[in-house]
């Protein structure tokens, strides 16, 4: 089959009723399930799994998509309006589109959001489209020891950008990185860390650790300040200015976009970690870094536009050679697996079609989505001016559920309260809480990526070419925080 | 306040990562301690030399400024003690309403907590006290449980009283 035969067979299967049908139930689910702090894509493939077994194959990806493609997209809302991730994909957008919202510019960072989040995502999809014939020898040529090699360096890199102290940030992504360690050792049969607790046999989950260190410290904040989320009463500037800002910043976009494509090509990355590389990457590029955490409009349009890029790239290796781009990714096999849709080589030949209707599909529910969240972001901007009191009551009880969501174990609400404890300290201390955050993302992938590296070639990994290569770029990055660290030293003695 | 606090959290860090150390030497199986030790020996290691930075600054005289652009900043004017009363404030809502789930179950103490943190905190007129706790009893009774299948574990009072849709 040629790949002309089988774009209009998937276009085929796009013009019926059903398609659409589809297609509108993924984005409604996507919609409610990305707007609710915590719930994020795991929960929403979770949800529609039941319902698909009986299913025409061709109609799965509209509704998986559909729900994938909104759901990205949708998370920024509360992101920007509450500084509660959506998903672990829209973390980084709170630093700067919490602080715009707090000048009166929600609706400005909304619209920023949701632009860069359609054309990321567009440039994702095509990135999947071109790499079908070239994906198969660029991830083969990568290992287990290169992959352990970037999940280091992500951390390293997000460390070393946090503020003037970059030994803050490297210690507290160490930190996070060991807090993830809490549970079983992979491949051992040994508990670390659990204090005899059967809760934390499995260790923490992610949406109680976003939650507890960013979310209601945020929120007492807010109270501590005593209005409402914005400072201001008058909205200025609407979601018009915000895609005018994604269009003037076209260069950044689309190199966040890049880097999102290519941490999705990552298996078992996603887009957690590509939207604070993509944040980290604007702040070292720009020239004015001092402004980003103060409410700059870039700070929203790159983790945007990284997260739904990572999304469509995830569906590579997922699709291509049944490896999981992210955790969502890896229940959607599960779900290919039932229908009798085995991913591997037999996508790029007898199963073309199908997978051009999954990115098909991604794009055009990337665009819906962005066009319905425009829709309603004026009266959702509206929503940070009401005083602070009147919302804190609903945050909590969505932030508790969020958190329920984590294990569904009454356990769930400790850690979120020594979190929050956390949380709070680090943030009157002035440590950075988002390498906290990146390494306990990237600690489980680390440590399973090392396991694999050590049982698989003992030591001789390192020597592998591409790992010291990676391993002189984490130095070098290490060296140059050290510095920047000494030399701010010097200028505040000088200053004294 | 400031001072104190990063000192106090530099000390807690010391203590974490020295822990995390003792326990991958002493109590891990072999092979489970290497990732561990790999991060909690630099951990350590960074945190000390923050740590003596912070005490060389303060023993120069020297602020030591730390805002950061990779996290949000506090921009609020409250002072020091605004900042400690307000934020315990809360941590006892929080345990409050922890308090009240164990104690009523979830929905109840989403009634409770609505009605009294409106009246006490916000000090908002009954009808609006009224409309909100409406509305959270609408997303707690259809959206959350029917639509996203959320049940709550057996509070204490659901024990005692056989009332499923409430307790």
């Amino acid at each position: 089959m040629t790949y002309f035969e089988a774009l209009s067979q998937a276009m085929q299967h796009m013009l019926s009723l059903q398609y659409l049908g589809a297609l509108m139930i993924g984005i409604l689910v996507g919609a409610v399930v990305g707007f609710l702090p915590g719930m994020g894509g795991v929960v929403g493939v979770s949800l529609m799994l039941p319902f698909i077994y009986e299913m025409d194959p061709y109609l799965v990806p509209p509704l998986m998509m559909g729900m994938m493609g909104i759901l990205r997209t949708i998370d920024s809302i509360p992101a920007v309006m509450f500084s509660i991730p959506g998903t672990a994909g829209s973390a980084a957008t709170i630093l700067d589109g919490y602080a715009m919202a707090k000048k009166g510019e929600a609706g400005r960072a909304l619209g920023a959001a949701f632009s860069a989040s359609m054309i990321g995502g567009l440039i994702g999809c095509f990135a999947l489209l071109l790499s079908v014939p070239l994906a198969r020898p660029l991830i083969m040529a990568c290992g287990s020891p290169e992959f352990f090699m970037l999940s280091m360096l992500g951390v390293t890199m997000v460390g070393v950008l946090s503020g003037r102290r970059p030994l803050k940030g490297i210690a507290v992504g160490i930190l996070g990185m060991l807090l993830a360690t809490i549970g079983g050792a992979p491949g051992v049969s040994s508990l670390r860390y659990t204090f005899d607790l059967p809760y934390l046999y499995n260790g923490i989950p992610l949406v109680i650790m976003a939650l507890g260190v960013y979310a209601i410290p945020e929120m007492v904040f807010v109270v501590v300040g005593g209005s409402s989320i914005s400072n201001v009463t008058r909205l200025t500037k609407g979601a018009a200015q915000g895609f005018r800002d994604t269009l003037s910043h076209w260069w950044l976009v689309l190199r966040c976009a890049v880097i999102g494509t290519f941490i999705g090509f990552v298996p078992g990355l996603g887009s957690g970690p590509a939207n604070w590389i993509a944040y980290g990457h604007a702040v070292q590029s720009s020239r004015d870094a001092e402004k980003f955490g103060k409410g700059d409009v870039r700070g929203v349009i790159a983790p945007e536009s990284a997260n739904n890029a990572a999304d469509g790239a995830a569906v590579i290796p997922t699709l291509l050679f049944g490896v999981p781009g992210s955790p969502t990714m890896a229940i959607f096999i599960g779900g290919l697996i039932v229908m009798g849709i085995n991913p591997g080589p037999e996508m790029v030949t007898v199963q073309l079609p199908f997978v051009f209707l999954c990115v098909i599909t991604l794009a055009f529910a990337n665009v819906l989505g962005a066009v319905l969240c425009t829709i309603f972001v004026k009266p959702i901007s509206r929503i940070t001016t009401v005083p602070i009191h009147y919302l804190m009551p609903f945050l909590l009880m969505t932030i508790i559920l969020a958190a329920y969501q984590g294990t569904r174990h009454w356990g769930d609400l400790i850690p979120l309260l020594i979190l929050f404890c956390l949380g709070w300290t680090m943030k009157v201390a002035e440590w950075p809480r988002p390498p906290m955050l990146i390494g306990f993302e990237l600690g489980r992938i680390a440590e399973r990526y090392l396991r694999i590296s050590v049982v698989r070639y003992g030591a001789s990994w390192l020597l592998n070419p591409v790992v010291i290569f990676i391993g002189i770029f984490i130095i070098g990055s290490f060296l140059w925080g050290v510095r920047k660290q000494r030399k701010s030293q010097s200028m505040e003695e000088e200053g004294r | 306040m400031k001072f104190k606090v990063r000192i106090i959290f530099n000390v807690f860090l010391l203590i974490v990562f020295s822990y995390a150390i003792y326990e991958a030497v002493a109590k891990m199986a072999r092979g489970a301690e290497i990732f561990p030790l790999m991060l909690a020996i630099p951990g350590f290691i960074l945190v000390a030399v923050q740590l003596f930075l912070e005490i060389h600054s303060r023993v120069k005289g020297v602020e030591m400024r730390s805002e950061g652009f990779v996290d949000l900043s506090l921009d609020n004017n409250a002072s020091d003690r605004d900042t400690l009363l307000i934020s315990g404030r809360m941590l006892l809502w929080i345990l409050c309403f922890y308090l009240a789930i164990y104690i009523v179950g979830f929905k109840v103490a989403v009634i409770a907590f609505f009605l009294l943190y409106l009246r006490w905190e916000a000090r908002g007129r009954w009808i609006t006290i009224i409309s909100l706790t409406g509305l959270s009893c609408y997303g707690i009774f259809f959206h959350f449980e029917k639509f996203m299948s959320i049940h709550w574990p057996d509070s204490l009072l659901g024990k005692w009283v056989n009332v499923p849709w409430l307790f």
